[in-house]
């Protein structure tokens, strides 16, 4: 079997457990803490509520996905088929999403700066170019520090079997909750207690901290025994229920696929639908493995087409699609042309995302690469698509700017696209 | 009888001769400042008892011993005070007793400790800056031993602002060396902590909402306009400096260098090879290889290509102004730092005294006098007339920072009980006593490893041995080993020997302390906030209970509860460790036969404060049960009230 997320696998429990301790696990109440005016409530309800941002690792090939291109010579196997919708072709490599089409759009002139995995990973995860001495936050961090939190327990960023920057220089209560795997939820982030023992002392600390609570009917007092209550919830395991995906039918758990990736996104729906906001989910398999050749693309590519047509008809059958969306995308494309040994390399300059869902358009394709997959117009950077996430989301204008002291929401001018917001 | 007490005498003798113990003495200062103090707390008395009954509030209800030696010990110190600190005080029947104590606490290294957590906050300092290649040792022990001295703040500031060379030739140069590559949001930062003036946002554009204009902006900044940060082989020695150096490479081929590198790395064949590369190191940290700051004139600070007003062109060169104020003299013929440096330490610079001032004044009563501290408006300060006095009481005591912690310690409003609510808005607080306050990130660990073990300041990162100090073999080894040594280290003060490198034992301690506990992977080292990396790693105690990560000046400390934090607390390696026989608190604890006394010994302890009538009660109950053996359960509950980290 595929040996699934290195870097989480190697953790010891302990170490997940210090890097759930960053996280926004009952965050402040406080109405002191709130950043004043960025956490005003908007005059309507924003298109899309919440984000899935599904994450192709290792550089996801636009071609034999999003991008299909008719010629032969530099197509490799896949084809450009119709789909549901008249105005898009997708690659004969998803068939399930082409019958969704109509709820589907696709960015296909998107470019980064650079073809380097990690490098190109953090610019779209942050929307930043990385640079040394300063951690940019992700986007789900971002939309904590304007919206508030999305809900009063639960964290309001999750990842699943995913390393992004995190917080970076915002405060550790912006931290997303980090799983490994998504199959144990969050029982690998609990402490082993002695439950007895505990009960004991939390019952005695309850009563000697009534005096002080009495005499200081403080709102900081107050946060605090209310953070109290929750961390026994959550130490006791009653927190557990929001990331147990067990309790998930189980033909729903087979449609998602049995892989991890599959599991992932079926725990990241089930928390959105518990109030997360946003959570990012990693394909299991490695795209970089089409180095060596189109050998594993359909294994790449069923898993692709699988789980997020499974995630997009669960979405509609529960009335959710309207408002959340779904993000498909990766660190770079890979070349258009098939190399001697079959295999693609890194194509930084143009490639393409997959949009759906709450506060998308659906049926079309923004932007072009030509015949050969070059020449992306018009050029969208990853910091467009965060800043047409955050749209959605009614982060808008004033909002991104006013930050006092921090470097502005995303790096440079970001531009929203437009044309794929509906 | 006489034998043992020879030897009891020898021994202790022998302690304090290897012990580089700084002495310490009680604050002390002269009449005439000691006067001027008097002076300065009755006028403040008197402007917050004039606007109290204008407005009709009445002073809270007035601190009994167990709580004022609770927050003066916190807000001196950095930690509760120990059992013993506590009782003693307590029972002493003495007049001016807590005039006595606040002396006592002043002189503290623990107050070296703790003010140096305040400004290595401020200052944003990282042990380790991203892309330096030495770490900033030097000028951390520069700005602790600067403390200690009682060297004045706005001397502090001025040297900060004006050091050239690098951390080797002047450790104050660290300061500026931390913002390499970033001197226009170096200016801004400048401005928030000294200045009290947030003008960030003209860095870019003319400010929205304020007065600053872009072009302001630069021609503040261009007095930084010729400061340059580069290696120190770019930099031309003069004649002197490289005699200098000439003269202290020598000390690396003296015996006593060879001997004490053999005696760090046993092995001899290792110890040989190491003995080239820290010969080869000093002459990189003094040819080159290191930053230095220094002012280069032909360097200039134009507009930006982007400038887009009309008053000036992109690209024109600013003549540097003053952003606030007026200036005020000083000889031109310094570089236009040093002129900058001058101006913002200059007594009569009324925005430098009042920024401090007003900082002092936050950190003990838990709110500026106006709000907030990195962005002062003066028109819509409550109490104009108490912020210009303490101002005015900062530049009379010469910024003697100990001198201004004792007036604001004598003061009525500081002798009462915290306000027990929340105000709805900061600026409608006229100080009838301080704002209830949690203890920040680097009290409460602190607080923590008092609890654990004695005297926990014993352990100590190694003074740094500055060029000046080289004076033989063993110096020039320490400078050097200090100075390349990337790695966290910690020495014993009472012997002065290493005791700790990179979270692992380094030498057997063979004292009843534990300096560092460990379980499987974990590891805590028992020493204060101020002796442990800077900022503290990803998932430390510290970080979670909200110390800065020190990148930004403004919201980068949290004091805001939070689920992990508690779940440290309550289920943490930490809460283990002090609920362990191993902790202070413990062996304190097995001592006693009494039951009462026991948990009168862990009320004082951990909430500094004798159990209430009502809590007797539940003592005794809790004492009936079958469960209550060891007490583990009545330190951890105490630990988990929020009383233990709020002062009162």
């Amino acid at each position: 079997m595929n040996h699934l997320f290195p870097e989480i696998n190697e953790c010891s429990r302990r170490s997940l457990l210090l890097h759930a301790a960053k996280t926004t696990l009952g965050l402040s109440i406080l109405p002191s803490f709130s950043n004043g005016a960025n956490l005003a409530k908007p005059d309507k309800k924003p298109p899309c509520e919440r984000v899935i941002f599904l994450y192709m690792r290792g550089g996801m090939s636009q071609t034999d996905t999003f991008d299909p291109k008719e010629k032969n010579s530099i197509g490799g196997k896949s084809k450009p088929v119709k789909t549901q919708s008249p105005d898009l072709l997708l690659s004969d490599q998803l068939p399930k999403l082409a019958l969704q089409a109509n709820d589907l759009s696709v960015i296909r002139s998107l470019t980064t700066k650079t073809g380097a995995h990690s490098q190109a990973r953090y610019v779209m995860h942050t929307g930043y170019r990385q640079r040394s001495g300063m951690t940019h936050p992700q986007l789900g961090s971002w939309a904590q520090m304007f919206l508030g939190k999305s809900h009063p327990v639960l964290p309001s960023s999750v990842l699943v079997a995913s390393g992004n920057p995190g917080p970076g220089f915002l405060p550790p209560e912006y931290s997303p909750l980090p799983i490994g795997n998504a199959s144990r939820g969050i029982k690998d982030l609990l402490p082993e207690i002695d439950k007895q023992q505990l009960d004991r002392r939390v019952k005695l600390a309850q009563k000697f901290s009534a005096a002080f609570s009495h005499y200081f009917p403080h709102d900081d007092v107050k946060s605090y025994n209310d953070f109290y209550d929750q961390t026994v919830k959550f130490i006791s395991g009653d927190m557990a229920e929001p990331f147990d995906i067990q309790r998930e039918p189980a033909n729903l758990k087979n449609r998602y696929g049995n892989h991890p990736f599959g599991q992932g996104t079926l725990l990241a729906r089930r928390l959105v639908e518990r109030g997360v906001r946003y959570v990012q989910v990693t394909s299991s398999q490695n795209w970089d493995s089409m180095h060596s050749g189109t050998n594993s693309l359909d294994r790449l590519s069923n898993e692709l087409d699988g789980t997020v047509s499974a995630l997009m008809t669960d979405l509609r059958d529960r009335g959710m699609l309207d408002s959340t969306m779904i993000v498909v995308t990766t660190e770079f494309g890979r070349t258009p042309k098939v190399k001697s040994n079959g295999g693609r390399d890194h194509h930084p300059n143009g490639f393409s995302a997959m949009m759906a869902g709450g506060g998308i358009r659906g049926g079309i394709a923004v932007g072009e690469t030509d015949d050969y997959g070059r020449d992306p117009f018009p050029e969208f950077e990853p910091k467009d698509i965060h800043a047409t996430i955050a749209t959605a989301l009614g982060i808008t204008g004033t909002k991104i700017r006013r930050l006092p002291g921090r470097p502005t929401f995303l790096g440079g001018k970001p531009k929203p696209i437009k044309e794929i917001l509906a | 009888m006489r034998i043992f007490y020879f030897l009891f005498l020898l021994f202790h003798f022998q302690g304090n001769v290897h012990s580089d113990k700084q002495k310490t003495a009680p604050f002390n200062p002269d009449k005439e400042k000691v006067e001027i103090m008097r002076v300065a707390v009755q006028r403040i008395n008197l402007i917050i008892d004039e606007t109290l009954s204008e407005k009709g509030i009445k002073y809270n209800s007035r601190l009994n011993d167990f709580l004022f030696t609770r927050r003066v010990f916190v807000d001196l110190t950095g930690t509760i005070p120990t059992y013993e600190e506590l009782v003693q005080f307590v029972n002493q029947k003495m007049k001016n007793k807590r005039t006595f104590l606040i002396n006592k606490l002043l002189g503290s290294e623990e107050y070296v400790s703790h003010t140096y957590n305040y400004f290595a906050d401020l200052l944003r300092i990282q042990t380790k800056v991203p892309g330096q290649k030495t770490n900033s040792a030097l000028f951390t022990g520069w700005l602790k031993e600067s403390i200690h001295r009682d060297k004045p703040y706005n001397r502090i500031v001025y040297e900060m602002v004006s050091a050239s060379g690098s951390m080797v030739q002047n450790p104050a140069a660290g300061y500026l060396l931390r913002d390499k590559d970033m001197k226009l949001d170096h200016v801004a930062f400048m401005t928030k902590i000294f200045l009290a003036k947030d003008i960030a946002c003209a860095q870019c554009h003319d400010h929205p909402s304020e007065d600053w204009t872009q072009k302001e902006y630069y021609a503040f900044a261009s007095f930084l306009g010729e400061l340059e940060i580069g290696e120190t082989k770019d930099i031309k020695m003069d004649r002197l400096q490289k005699s200098m150096f000439a003269k202290k490479e020598k000390f690396f081929h003296h015996p006593k260098f060879r001997a004490a590198v053999r005696s760090k790395y046993k092995n001899f064949s290792v110890a040989d090879k190491k003995l080239k590369e820290l010969k080869a190191e000093f002459k990189q940290i003094t040819g080159g290889n290191q930053f230095a700051a220094f002012d280069d004139s032909d360097s200039k600070l134009p507009l930006p290509d982007d400038y887009q007003y009309k008053d000036a062109k992109p690209g024109d060169i600013l003549k540097p102004a003053f952003i606030v104020g007026r200036p005020l003299g000083g000889t031109s013929k310094k570089s236009k730092r040093d002129q900058l440096a001058y101006w913002l330490a200059h007594p009569e610079n009324g925005w430098f005294s009042m920024a401090i001032a007003n900082r002092m004044w936050a950190r003990f009563m838990g709110q500026g006098v106006a709000e907030p501290l990195h962005n002062v408006k003066l028109e819509k300060c409550a109490n104009p007339r108490l912020l210009k006095t303490l101002s005015e009481v900062m530049v009379a005591l010469d910024f003697d920072l100990r001198a201004f912690s004792w007036v604001l310690m004598h003061t009525h409003s500081y002798n009462r009980l915290a306000t027990r609510k929340k105000m709805e808005k900061e600026d409608d607080y006229f100080f009838q006593g301080p704002i209830l306050r949690r203890m920040t990130a680097e009290q409460i660990w602190d607080s923590l490893v008092t609890l654990m073990v004695k005297d926990p300041l014993r352990y100590r990162q190694p003074t740094p041995v500055s060029l000046m100090d080289i004076n033989d073999g063993w110096t020039a080894f320490h400078f050097i080993d200090n100075l390349t040594d990337e790695k966290y280290r910690l020495v014993d003060s009472y012997t002065g020997e290493a005791v700790l490198t990179e979270g692992r034992t380094y030498n057997n301690i063979s004292t009843d302390q534990t300096l560092t506990t460990s379980k499987g992977k974990n590891q805590l080292i028992l020493a204060r906030a101020s002796e442990l990396p800077q900022p503290a790693p990803a998932g430390h105690f510290l970080q979670k209970f909200g110390q800065s990560e020190r990148l930004f000046v403004v919201g980068s400390t949290s004091k805001v509860g939070s689920v992990p934090q508690l779940m440290e607390l309550m289920n943490g390696f930490t809460t283990e460790v002090l609920t362990s026989p191993d902790s202070l608190i413990f062996q304190r604890l097995q001592r006693l036969k009494n039951p009462w006394k026991k948990a009168e010994v862990v009320f004082l302890s951990i909430l500094n404060r004798l159990p209430t009538e009502e809590e007797k009660n539940l003592l005794l109950e809790e004492m009936q049960s079958a469960s209550s053996g060891d007490f583990s359960d009545l330190i951890w509950a105490l630990l988990n009230t929020p009383e233990f980290f709020f002062i009162k």
